[in-house]
Order: C-alpha cells, then sequence, then structure tokens
C-alpha cells in the first residue's frame, strides 16, 4: 500500500491520511465480507457473479467512502450499494441462466477453508450444501428479482422496511407490499407436492 | 372547444401526454373547465380517453362537457372515449389496491396502443379519498409510481381531488408526488414534487386513510399481517392487529404461518464461505483505486490468484 501510494505521487501527509482510509475501510469491510458474500450468493444465486459482486461492492464502496459518517450504520451503507450494483447489473444485462446451483457451490474444503471472520464465529455445519428446506430454498430461487430481493433483505439480512426502501429506492408502501406478494408465492411453492411442482 | 380558452399556459393547450397533475381546483366545474380543453384536444389527437368517474355520472360528465365545447356522445359510442366508475376500479373488490391500479394503467396505455391509438388521455375522480377504505394508506405510494410508468411518455393522467375533504397536510403530500398541479385555474409544475435521491423512500403510508386494522375483513389484514409479524406497523396499528388477532383464530393461524416462514428464510443466513482469494483481490482492487496507474495491472479482474498482499 505504501508501494502504491508513492507510485501514486502522494505525499506524505497524503499518504498517512489514505493509509488511516484503507485501513479504516478494510476493517469495517474485513468485519461484513462474509455476510456480504453470503448475500450476494443468494442473490445472484451464482459463486462466480457472487464474488464479482462482492468485489464491485467493496470496490464501489471504497470510492464512496468519504460519504459514509461515521458512527452511522455501515452495514445498511454497504448493503445498499450491493443492491444498487446487483440491480444496475440485472438491468445491463438479461438475467444470465443458472450454471452452479446452491449445491453445486464449493463447500469449505474446496475453497481451502478461508474465512475472514473469526473461526469461532461461524454458525456449526453452514456449508451451502446443507441449507435448510430444500423446498423453500428452490421457491426462493425460482421468486422474481422484484419479490425475492426485499424478502431477502427482510428475512434474511433483517433490514428494516425503512432501510429496504432506501436500498431499492421504492416507497415503503411498495417494500411492504412485495415481501407480502413474495411470502404469499413462497407459501404457495414451499407447501406445494414437490411431484406436481416438477 | 370552449369559445373562450382559460387557460392560456401552453401546458394546458394539449392533451397532456406525459404529464401527472394533481387538480386541486376549488370547484368541480373548474376541474372541468381544465378537462374539457384537454379532453379535445386529446380526441382531436386520436387519443383514447377514459374518465373514472365517483361523484360524476356519465350524464353528468356528457353534459359538463358538451357546455364546455367538448362533445363526447360520438366517441363514448365509438369506444375512444370511456367511462369507468370508482368502484370498478380505485375501489375494486372494496379496496384500494395500488398495485392492481398500477396494473390498470399499464393494461389500459397497452390497449390504446394496440387500438392504434396515440396515446392515453385520462382523468379520475379521488373524492372518496377521505372515506377510509382499506388500501387507502398506500395512496401516496401509488401517485409516486405512477411518474414511473414505463408508459407515460404516452399517457397523461390527472387526479380530481376534493381539498375541502382532505387536511391541508396530506394536500402538502400530495404536492410532493405530482410533478404537475391545477390549482388557481393554471396549471403549473409542483414546485414541492420530489424525485431523485431517497425521494421514493420518503413517501409516506397514511395509516389515517385506512379504516382501523380490527375494523378491516380478515381478507384485507393479510398485508399488515405480514408487516407486523416483521414488527413493522406503527403503534396504533400494531395493537389494532394484536387485538384482531386475539379474537381471530383464523387470522392467528396466519401469522404464525408468516412467523414460521420468515424463521424458514432466516436460516438461510449463511455467511458464505468465502475463497481465499477473494480478500486478496478485493485489497488490490482497493489498492488500484488509490493508484489508478496500477489498475488493469495485477489489481484488475476477479480471481486474482496473483494478489498476496
Amino acid at each position: 500500500m505504501v508501494h502504491a501510494c508513492h507510485a501514486a505521487g502522494l505525499g506524505p501527509t497524503e499518504l498517512t491520511s489514505a493509509s488511516t482510509t484503507q485501513a479504516a475501510f478494510e476493517a469495517l469491510a474485513l468485519q461484513y465480507l462474509s455476510d456480504l458474500m453470503g448475500s450476494a450468493l443468494r442473490m445472484t444465486r451464482n459463486w462466480e457473479e457472487a464474488q464479482d459482486l462482492t468485489q464491485d461492492t467493496l470496490v464501489r464502496a471504497f470510492r464512496g467512502f468519504k460519504g459514509f459518517q461515521p458512527g452511522t450504520n455501515f452495514k445498511a451503507w454497504v448493503f445498499r450499494i450491493m443492491v444498487n450494483t446487483y440491480i444496475n447489473s440485472q438491468r445491463r444485462s438479461a438475467r444470465r441462466p443458472r450454471t452452479v446451483s446452491w449445491e453445486d457451490v464449493p463447500g469449505e474444503s474446496e475453497t481451502g477453508g478461508f474465512d475472514p471472520l473469526a473461526e469461532g464465529s461461524r454458525p456449526e455445519g453452514t456449508t451451502l450444501a446443507n441449507l435448510p428446506d430444500e423446498r423453500l430454498k428452490r421457491a426462493l430461487d425460482d421468486l422474481p428479482d422484484e419479490f425475492r430481493v426485499p424478502v431477502l433483505l427482510c428475512d434474511v439480512e433483517e433490514f428494516p422496511y425503512k432501510d429496504i426502501a432506501r436500498m431499492l429506492g421504492i416507497p415503503l408502501g411498495t417494500v411492504r407490499s412485495r415481501i407480502f406478494r413474495g411470502r404469499q408465492r413462497l407459501r404457495e411453492a414451499s407447501t406445494q407436492d414437490p411431484a406436481s411442482a416438477s | 372547444m370552449s369559445a373562450i380558452d382559460p387557460f392560456p399556459s401552453p401546458l394546458n393547450a394539449d392533451a397532456g401526454l406525459g404529464r401527472h397533475t394533481a387538480s386541486f381546483a376549488e370547484s368541480a366545474d373548474d376541474q372541468f373547465d381544465l378537462l374539457a380543453p384537454t379532453f379535445s384536444a386529446a380526441l382531436a389527437q386520436g387519443c383514447r380517453c377514459l374518465f373514472i368517474g365517483h361523484r360524476t355520472t356519465p350524464a353528468g360528465l356528457r353534459d359538463s362537457l358538451a357546455r364546455r365545447g367538448c362533445g363526447i356522445e360520438e366517441p363514448l359510442a365509438s369506444g375512444q372515449f370511456r367511462f369507468l366508475t370508482a368502484e370498478d376500479t380505485y375501489l375494486h373488490g372494496g379496496c384500494f389496491d395500488a398495485d392492481r391500479m398500477l396494473d390498470l394503467w399499464v393494461e389500459a396505455a397497452a390497449s390504446a396502443r394496440a387500438e392504434g391509438c396515440s396515446g392515453l388521455c385520462a382523468s379520475g375522480e379521488v373524492t372518496w379519498l377521505h372515506q377510509r377504505n382499506p388500501g387507502s394508506d398506500r395512496w401516496l405510494e401509488y401517485e409516486y409510481r405512477i411518474n414511473e410508468l414505463e408508459a407515460l411518455p404516452e399517457v397523461g393522467v390527472t387526479c380530481l381531488y376534493d381539498t375541502t375533504t382532505l387536511p391541508v397536510w396530506l394536500v402538502r403530500e400530495l404536492r410532493k408526488v405530482h410533478p404537475f398541479v391545477h390549482t388557481n385555474r393554471t396549471v403549473t409544475a409542483s414546485a414541492e414534487f420530489a424525485s431523485g435521491g431517497d425521494s421514493a423512500a420518503e413517501v409516506p403510508l397514511v395509516e389515517d386513510l385506512e379504516p382501523a386494522a380490527d375494523q378491516l375483513p380478515c381478507a384485507q389484514l393479510q398485508l399488515l399481517l405480514s408487516a407486523y409479524v416483521d414488527g413493522q406497523l406503527v403503534r396504533r396499528r400494531r395493537d389494532e392487529v394484536a387485538r384482531h388477532l386475539s379474537a381471530c383464530n383464523h387470522c392467528a393461524a396466519e401469522a404464525e404461518s408468516y412467523r414460521a416462514l420468515k424463521s424458514g428464510l432466516a436460516s438461510l443466513r449463511v455467511p458464505a464461505q468465502a475463497g481465499p482469494d477473494l480478500w486478496d483481490t478485493v485489497r488490490a482492487r482497493l489498492r488500484d483505486v488509490l493508484d489508478p496507474s496500477l489498475a488493469g495491472g495485477e489489481g484488475a479482474g476477479r480471481g486474482g490468484e496473483e494478489h498476496r498482499s
């Protein structure tokens, strides 16, 4: 990093400031890296896309880090950037077919067991292959983004409606309605007889 | 056309396509003074015209427009002009559903286009808004979302309010969600209209426009039940829903099923076991931000096996 700042022609003051900024950002980013990657994976349903989304989010967040007010909710701030990045990428390209299913996502052993969070803080047995209720998971995967993303942000990420409204740039009432309608569809689909659903 | 055009502004001289206007006129007469030249221009341009009446009957509309030089007998007969009632549209099934109503506009615009019309010029009486119909708490949201309709460039919508039945604060909120307002016999851009930034997220739900939750039929309480299990209702609504649940086994079971679903979904909250290279790649890309001369070099792209801090 010091080398990079020298190469950028930064003087000692700017260098200290840039180093401090990057260090402050990295400390926060590292804290939420697994959450971001997990959420990115749930949004994209694709391992490589999730990695790209996580990276792009953190780079965009770093670029806009001056706009972050210390002491406010970093998680909500960075998730908003991620949701925007995801939505924009979906708008740019028609959604690509899924190439990797949840079950195909590499487990811990295949990825070298890297976990940026402290080892003890990881939930027990949380590889992606053994997530609960297969039917619910599939039903969620099949929801259109319009409903899926608000439901994910509410029920999985546990953000309040107000934060979700800001992340998605939609009114509070629309958040409430999309979560409700998403849940209606999930309830219907996840209680369907698997034979008739396929 | 009326002999005297009361609206010399160019804003009022056309069919109003692309404009979403709130009419806060002092009287229904003032509102017909606006509608007559607007519908005349729209009919002349080959637009589909649509009027949603609440207080006004088809005969009343026909007479009011005819007195102002806008004859709609023939367009009504040919289908170019259509009259619908608030009960058929805004309040279908006894409640207001913002999503259903927005779909209606999308379909009406598509149908006008498919039938060779040059646009859709519509107006609706919202004189029922103060009557506390189920779902009316979403009214501001609905008005805001009209501005985002893809079809809006080919649609003109004029919402006819009766300000004598609405509180001042609500009229102020309505000005924020309409790009244009009609008042004092003039249409102008609304100075209070807000778009961009967090303006969508700031559009409030208006609980005062709805009946108390414990007065709602069970079918219309479902939306609130879902928000209730999320802990996202204001206190008064929460208490009303709780009262209903204590007396209604059906809704209590529904709430329980939402809780179970919520709990099932919460169990999907698993931090991903990110690959060992992810953090290295992120850090390298952050360095590229500080030093753009390295961008596209070792820090760019995904994978990042080559990056080690």
